[in-house]
């Protein structure tokens, strides 16, 4: 454990020194606060509205109205750019040729691999961390319903265990970082498309288990407000496959 | 030569396999293709493998190789128990519903119902491929599912399986059909308390009875014409009803299996006893429904005056009408707040109709409450014959109201009547409504606007008892924002401009110290 969080803290501060995480930030905030905010525009007009047509008040719940439309957007766009922060964590020992480093140290491959993974995942908390400011934000105007907001917040961090842990394999596969987040951005719009291909299919077996394998029906249940183990397992699940395969490819090197 | 055969034979047979491969994930039949393909796939690359063998034998037998192979063994069995554990997962669920709408939960009476569910329900969902309607119908029925595994419930697109929807005469999108122990239901709105209603109507022993009384030209159940009750009679019994004539004349008594008895329009007098009948069918706890058009003299109306409502002799004129100026017309919204017409979002039409008002001497011990009033432009006027015509100075401005619920205030206990009824269950209580026109549930008009679809709420409000009613509707906390125009500039300008090239120049000046160090 030790050995993880040193080597997790290694990683982190390579991160905090180059200027990707923070360009990667500040590109995610852009988008994902623009679109929260064009929501928010939509909303209050449609609060008007509702105002002025008393008695026959239409539904407006902040919640599945503003919130969930954003979630799922960030999903889509931290999809995107995810494989950017996994891309160079082992391609770039490949390609400096400190793999030979990092073997021979006293670190197995399992605690290499989720070292690396933890430091990025913390990016990823602290990422997800800075839109904290939208919903603290609205609820200083109206009532903003936090248990929700908890759910929704936990699916996104457990989907970004699935992004990083293919981003990692992706990593470990080449030496060429371009080529990785290339591979990562394969699957995991691959993943993404088969629940839009569920959509057009649902009423016959495959398409069952299409939108089983679906990342974002998934999340959608948990940015709805409910937190069950089903979706609980499809997360954790991939995430460890990844991480699974990730140590696999990483271990063939000793012996290539 | 050979050599060169042998690797012609080794590409020949990866493109089967390919081709095979495409076929199948792209057209799929005709299935002989694929195997064909695949045939020749396998004998070609095993004459590669043949003709190889010394190479593939040289190869395979490298440490390199042994730890390749085992590597993909050991990723093959990971993921096949990764496959398994959600497999199993997926059905052993446990679920925290923090949404705050209740949309992932159930009511406790829809719980109990489905803990008391004795054969295997199947539900059917017709919805298009698109539809709102169906992520709701899913919602809830996975909460059933959640709750217990007699109900398997599916999905279908009427337009992809066609004979399946003939086979249920699906004939509109958004059709839920639930099916168990031989006794089916049809419901077109979906929601927990229509399914759960639905659930509990066709898992009962014997299904609840309707009763339309005959004998004096009300419109007919049989008569499948402009003027008859047809429709209705359909649509109630697909939705798990039984429905009967009541020939008030010779039965001398409404049946004791009553659960509802109507009286669609009369057009004859009713003799005294029969009115006694009704009467005691009241007093005992019943249900009647009473749609008496105007202009008819029914004798019904001192049975009705018992019970506290009135009915003059009047019309309601509706000028701003689209379809005449005697059929008014009630919008969505404008209906009086009542358990029957909540979350109701159709209009509806009353080919001329009469004012149903109440007694107020009776307000001590009944209570009365509006379902139906029409707009305010409208007209209630005493003199209906000869031209209808509006005189400001006799007539009554509307709104008016033309149908009504009556009800106990505090319930008496029930009683026995003398007529030989039983006295109605105690959980069942007295409820008459009483609408000033029956023309709008005849074939002509039923299907028009929303005029079924009241009907049909008044009729399962009539027939439930009052626990299942009590379901709450899974509404979501409704909340407004309301943003001045500099409020949002605020926000918009310091969270997607000034927060970003914050964090940019932090990363800027710590990625600048560290390239000078």
């Amino acid at each position: 454990m030790k050995n993880i969080l040193t080597l997790a803290g290694k990683e982190l501060k390579l991160y905090f020194i180059s200027p990707i995480a923070y360009v990667l930030a500040m590109v995610f905030l852009m988008v994902s606060n623009y679109l929260f905010h064009s929501q928010v525009f939509f909303y209050s007009r449609l609060s008007s509205q509702a105002m002025q047509f008393q008695g026959n008040l239409p539904q407006l719940n902040l919640h599945e109205i503003l919130f969930r439309p954003t979630f799922l957007n960030m999903a889509i766009i931290l999809l995107l750019i995810m494989p950017l922060l996994t891309m160079r964590l082992f391609a770039e020992e490949k390609k400096g040729r400190t793999t030979e480093l990092l073997m021979t140290s006293p670190l197995t491959i399992t605690e290499i691999v989720l070292g690396k993974f933890l430091a990025a995942w913390v990016i990823y908390a602290l990422l997800l961390g800075l839109t904290l400011h939208l919903p603290v934000m609205l609820s200083t105007f109206t009532d903003v319903a936090w248990k929700p907001l908890v759910a929704s917040y936990l699916g996104l961090l457990l989907l970004g265990g699935v992004f990083l842990s293919m981003g990692l394999f992706a990593s470990s596969l080449t030496e060429n970082q371009i080529v990785a987040a290339v591979i990562s951005f394969g699957i995991l719009i691959g993943f993404w498309l088969i629940g839009l291909t569920a959509q057009t299919m649902s009423d016959s077996a495959a398409g069952e288990l299409f939108s089983y394998l679906s990342l974002l029906e998934h999340l959608d249940h948990f940015v709805r407000g409910l937190i069950n183990t089903r979706d609980l397992t499809y997360f954790i699940s991939l995430t460890i496959l990844g991480l699974f395969l990730t140590h696999r490819v990483v271990e063939s090197q000793r012996w290539k | 030569m050979r050599r060169t055969l042998s690797i012609v034979s080794g590409v020949l047979g990866a493109i089967c396999a390919f081709a095979g491969l495409f076929h199948f994930l792209i057209w799929g039949t005709p299935v002989w293709v694929v195997t064909v393909l695949e045939s020749a796939a396998v004998i070609f690359l095993s004459f590669f493998l043949f003709t190889h063998f010394e190479l593939v034998k040289d190869f395979s037998t490298r440490r390199s190789t042994k730890f390749g192979v085992n590597s993909f063994l050991m990723a093959g069995i990971f993921i096949a128990i990764v496959v398994i554990l959600n497999f199993i997962l997926a059905r052993h669920e446990v679920r925290f519903d923090l949404s705050g709408t209740g949309a992932f939960s159930i009511s406790p009476q829809t719980v109990s119902v489905l803990q008391n569910l004795k054969n295997e329900v199947k539900v059917i969902g017709f919805f298009g491929e698109q539809s709102n309607a169906k992520r709701l119908a899913k919602d809830i029925l996975e909460n059933y599912r959640y709750e217990t595994d007699k109900i398997q419930y599916e999905m279908v697109d009427p337009d992809k399986k066609p004979t399946l929807a003939k086979q249920y005469g699906i004939t509109e999108y958004d059709t839920v059909v639930i099916e168990s122990g031989g006794q089916k239901a049809t419901l077109r709105t979906i929601s927990e308390e229509e399914i759960t209603g639905a659930l509990i109507r066709i898992s009962r022993e014997s299904k609840k009875t309707f009763y339309f009384v005959e004998g004096h030209g009300e419109h007919s159940v049989d008569d499948p014409e402009r003027n008859g009750f047809s429709i209705l009679k359909e649509s109630l019994e697909k939705q798990g009803f039984s429905v009967k004539k009541l020939l008030l004349l010779s039965e001398k008594k409404v049946p004791d299996d009553a659960a509802v008895v109507i009286i669609g329009g009369p057009q004859r007098p009713y003799t005294e006893e029969e009115g006694a009948a009704l009467d005691a069918y009241l007093s005992r706890g019943g249900r009647l429904f009473a749609l008496v058009d105007p202009l008819v003299k029914t004798d019904l109306e001192p049975v009705l005056a018992k019970w506290g409502v009135l009915l003059a002799n009047d019309i309601i004129l509706d000028p701003a009408s689209s379809l005449g100026g005697v059929v008014p017309i009630v919008n969505p919204g404008t209906y009086p707040p009542h358990q029957i017409t909540d979350r109701f979002n159709l209009g509806t039409f009353y080919p001329v109709t009469r004012s149903v008002n109440f007694d107020p001497a009776r307000e001590g011990t009944l209570l009365f409450e509006p379902i139906l009033k029409s707009g305010q432009g409208t007209w209630l006027t005493t003199q209906v014959e000869g031209d209808l015509a509006i005189d400001p100075s006799r007539d009554k401005l509307g709104p008016i109201t033309f149908g009504g619920v009556v009800r106990y205030k505090e319930e008496p206990p029930p009683m026995e009547t003398g007529d030989g009824g039983k006295a109605i269950d105690a959980s069942k209580k007295m409820r008459l409504v009483v609408i000033g026109d029956a023309d709008f549930a005849t074939n002509s008009a039923v299907r028009s606007a929303g005029n079924g679809d009241l009907f049909q709420n008044v009729v399962s409000w009539l027939a439930e008892e009052e626990d299942l009613i009590s379901i709450r509707s899974q509404e979501a906390k409704t909340s407004t924002l309301l943003l001045s125009s500099a409020q949002h500039r605020f926000n918009f300008y310091s969270s997607v401009i000034i927060l970003p090239l914050a964090i940019l120049t932090v990363g800027l000046t710590v990625w600048r110290r560290r390239r000078r160090l």
